[in-house]
């Protein structure tokens, strides 16, 4: 590939717009995608910014090898200082975006400053014009989506959005594309509306040029044959992520009513199969051979006739197993509302859990939840809690701001039910049986997070010598184990750091297979994509360094060791039913420090996770901050 | 034949074509089965 592709900067108070071409020095220090994003987001953000000030930047970032026909190319990585969390604001959308933005010439936007009005930005062939949107504002998600085509009279146009969360400012308000991806995690939907931004629109015709397009063709294919060769692909072509369901629910992994339980019982119409009375077919996103995503119809009830996209796993844990709610069509409505306002399902779903247990332990009561009885399984209670967190009316208004400063509002011990960390809500995941996901999620750089590290091999009943060979070093079979878990998040970690930087689907990596592309597959496929050479030591250390800046943006903004931590209850509340290998389990406080040690050595930052000055300057962090860009 | 693995003790065991209720001959954990593709077995929760 001709790494040609540039960086716009746009300032929306000013209305500036300059161009450069992205330096190679920084693609072999950090590739693309969420790399550079990280990169930019470290070295162009003052220190201690308020995250809904002009000053606030939004990066969007396609990976280096976007646009290839293979591993679901289509993802870009967006990011910005998070207004949920004040770290590391990062999240990362599949869909056809990126490549239309490579298409239109451009790898990265860097969006500061603020717009008097409404506006979207229009990306075409070279060059990038600001648009009025006040016609758009108050839009749906899907609407916006629909007027920006016709507007420019071009249904090829493809467009990141806002809906009302983000125009109202929750500050978990997320971005979205078509009509089911979104980058949902850490707000980023509510810095674009602190910008009056509402929507980024691409649209391009120039070809990307690989190195060696014949033999990457062919290379493609071959990993095309390898991921849907998985029995995981299998099984995700027929059913999508909710998968994942059947395995975590049976055995006793997800959380229920909150935190209370970890397995949902008589859930079986939330199992995957039930999504087949719905569904017309299934679709994918650019460059990927899986298609994990139903399109569904309802055609009944009072939300019928509706036409939706998905549901995730995260849907079902979010809408159904925490909230205690059984049915597949409230998981499908519940879906439909969060993806028309633009709210993060995640975070969505685990404030209204919160605020359920608090009303079921008289906590809170109907007087401050304006009437509605927040009782376990009350999906109209869900809806309309939905709909007032994107309009920030009443109740909806206290949680719009997540976990930190609802628990500041409600006090009276709220706090010990709040299963968040660095102020961002978890998956529906119970990590009491799982060493290794507890770290994962409690050393996330971007809070409470799955996606920074998954490690799940362990959980495939894999032989200890295989897992060895796969790590680099010792990794405990048992996944109730502690041993050598710190050692498969940190590599984890460096792997997703690195497939979010090309621009590839994590589900067709290391993910859900063992023998999916990783580190090998990923460097052959640079070099015939672009020409550049990485071996595998080198793809890991600019993992590494990605990860690391990611630290040093958080350490900047006083996050530290301490926030490296579990909610409470992980230590304090075995889990109480579900298979004999999930039940009755806690995290071991002593190990899970221990564990927290080693992944700090492994990563090689100090006792209190600050990077050493001989890692800074193995990873050329020296100099802070760089300005290559 | 297809194979699955037992949620409990992790280790894979063998399901015949079309059964619906199967337990793990190691650790007796008892699944309800479905079959995503014809060929290919699938523990969907406990019996």
């Amino acid at each position: 590939m001709v790494v040609n592709r540039k960086i716009a900067y746009i300032n929306l108070s000013t209305g500036k717009i300059t161009q450069k071409i992205v330096p190679k020095t920084l693609r072999t220090l950090y590739l693309g995608g969420r790399g550079i994003n990280m990169y930019l987001l470290y070295n162009h953000l003052s220190p201690k910014i308020d995250p809904l000030s002009q000053n606030n930047i939004l990066f969007v970032g396609a990976g280096l090898l976007g646009g290839i026909p293979c591993l679901g190319s289509g993802r870009c990585d967006i990011a910005a200082k998070s207004p949920l969390t004040g770290a590391v604001g990062d999240s990362n959308i599949g869909g056809f975006f990126a490549p239309e933005l490579r298409f239109a010439g451009f790898d990265h936007l860097a969006i500061t400053g603020k717009a008097e009005e409404p506006v979207y930005l229009l990306v075409r062939n070279g060059q990038v014009h600001i648009r009025e949107a006040t016609h758009l504002w108050r839009k749906d998600t899907f609407e916006t989506q629909t007027i920006i085509r016709e507007d420019e009279d071009d249904e090829d146009i493809k467009s990141l959005v806002i809906g009302a969360a983000g125009e109202n400012l929750v500050r978990f308000a997320n971005v979205r594309t078509g009509r089911k991806n979104s980058a949902g995690r850490t707000g980023l939907g509510c810095v674009m509306g602190s910008k009056n931004l509402k929507a980024i629109a691409a649209r391009g015709t120039n070809p990307l040029e690989f190195s060696h397009p014949d033999d990457l063709l062919e290379y493609c294919r071959q990993m095309n044959d390898m991921i849907t060769s998985t029995r995981w692909a299998k099984a995700q072509s027929r059913w999508g992520t909710m998968i994942i369901y059947s395995n975590t629910n049976t055995a006793g992994l997800i959380r229920t009513r909150n935190f209370q339980l970890n397995q949902l019982e008589k859930g079986q119409d939330l199992e995957p199969e039930n999504i087949d009375r719905y569904s017309i077919g299934t679709s994918g996103c650019y460059g990927c051979a899986v298609h994990c995503r139903h399109r569904y119809i309802l055609k009944s009830g009072s939300f019928a006739p509706l036409y939706g996209e998905g549901p995730e796993y995260t849907s079902l844990g979010a809408f159904g197993t925490m909230v205690d709610c059984r049915k597949m069509e409230t998981i499908l409505v519940a879906n439909h509302l969060v993806n028309k306002y633009g709210l993060d399902t995640l975070e969505t779903g685990g404030l209204i859990a919160w605020a359920m247990e608090l009303y079921e332990k008289g906590i809170i009561d109907n007087n401050m939840t304006d009437g509605l009885k927040l009782e376990w399984g009350n999906e109209e209670v869900l809806y309309e809690l939905i709909r007032k967190i994107a309009y920030r009316e009443g109740f909806g208004d206290k949680l719009a701001n997540g976990f930190r400063e609802a628990i500041d509002k409600i006090g009276k011990g709220s706090e010990y039910y709040a299963i968040q960390i660095k102020g961002m809500s978890n998956l529906h995941s119970d990590e009491r049986p799982t060493p290794s996901f507890a770290l994962g999620i409690a050393t996330s750089t971007r809070g409470a997070d799955h996606l920074r590290s998954r490690p799940a091999i362990d959980m495939y009943g894999l032989p200890a010598d295989l897992l060895k060979e796969i790590y680099g070093g010792p990794v405990a079979a048992d996944y109730n184990s502690y041993d050598g878990k710190s050692r498969m998040v940190w590599w984890q970690e460096l792997l997703y750091a690195v497939t979010d930087s090309l621009g590839i689907c994590k589900f067709q990596t290391v993910f859900c297979a063992v023998h999916a592309p990783q580190w090998k597959e990923f460097s052959r496929l640079i070099q015939l994509a672009t020409d550049f050479k990485f071996s595998k030591d080198q793809l890991m250390q600019i993992g590494e360094r990605i990860y690391t800046t990611e630290r040093l943006f958080n350490l900047r903004e006083g996050f530290s060791r301490k926030d490296d931590d579990l909610p409470k209850r992980y230590f304090k509340e075995p889990t109480p039913i579900g298979l004999p290998v999930a039940r009755n389990k806690v995290i071991d406080r002593e190990k899970f420090s221990e564990m927290l040690d080693e992944y700090y050595k492994l990563h090689g930052w100090d006792s209190m996770g600050v990077p050493t000055t001989k890692t800074l300057k193995k990873l050329a962090l020296t100099k802070k901050p760089t300005n290559l860009l | 034949m297809s194979e699955v693995r037992c949620l409990n003790c992790l280790k894979r065991f063998l399901v015949p074509l079309k059964t619906e209720v199967m337990a793990c001959p190691y650790c007796k954990t008892k699944y309800r089965i479905s079959w995503p593709t014809p060929n290919q077995a699938k523990v969907r929760g406990l019996a």
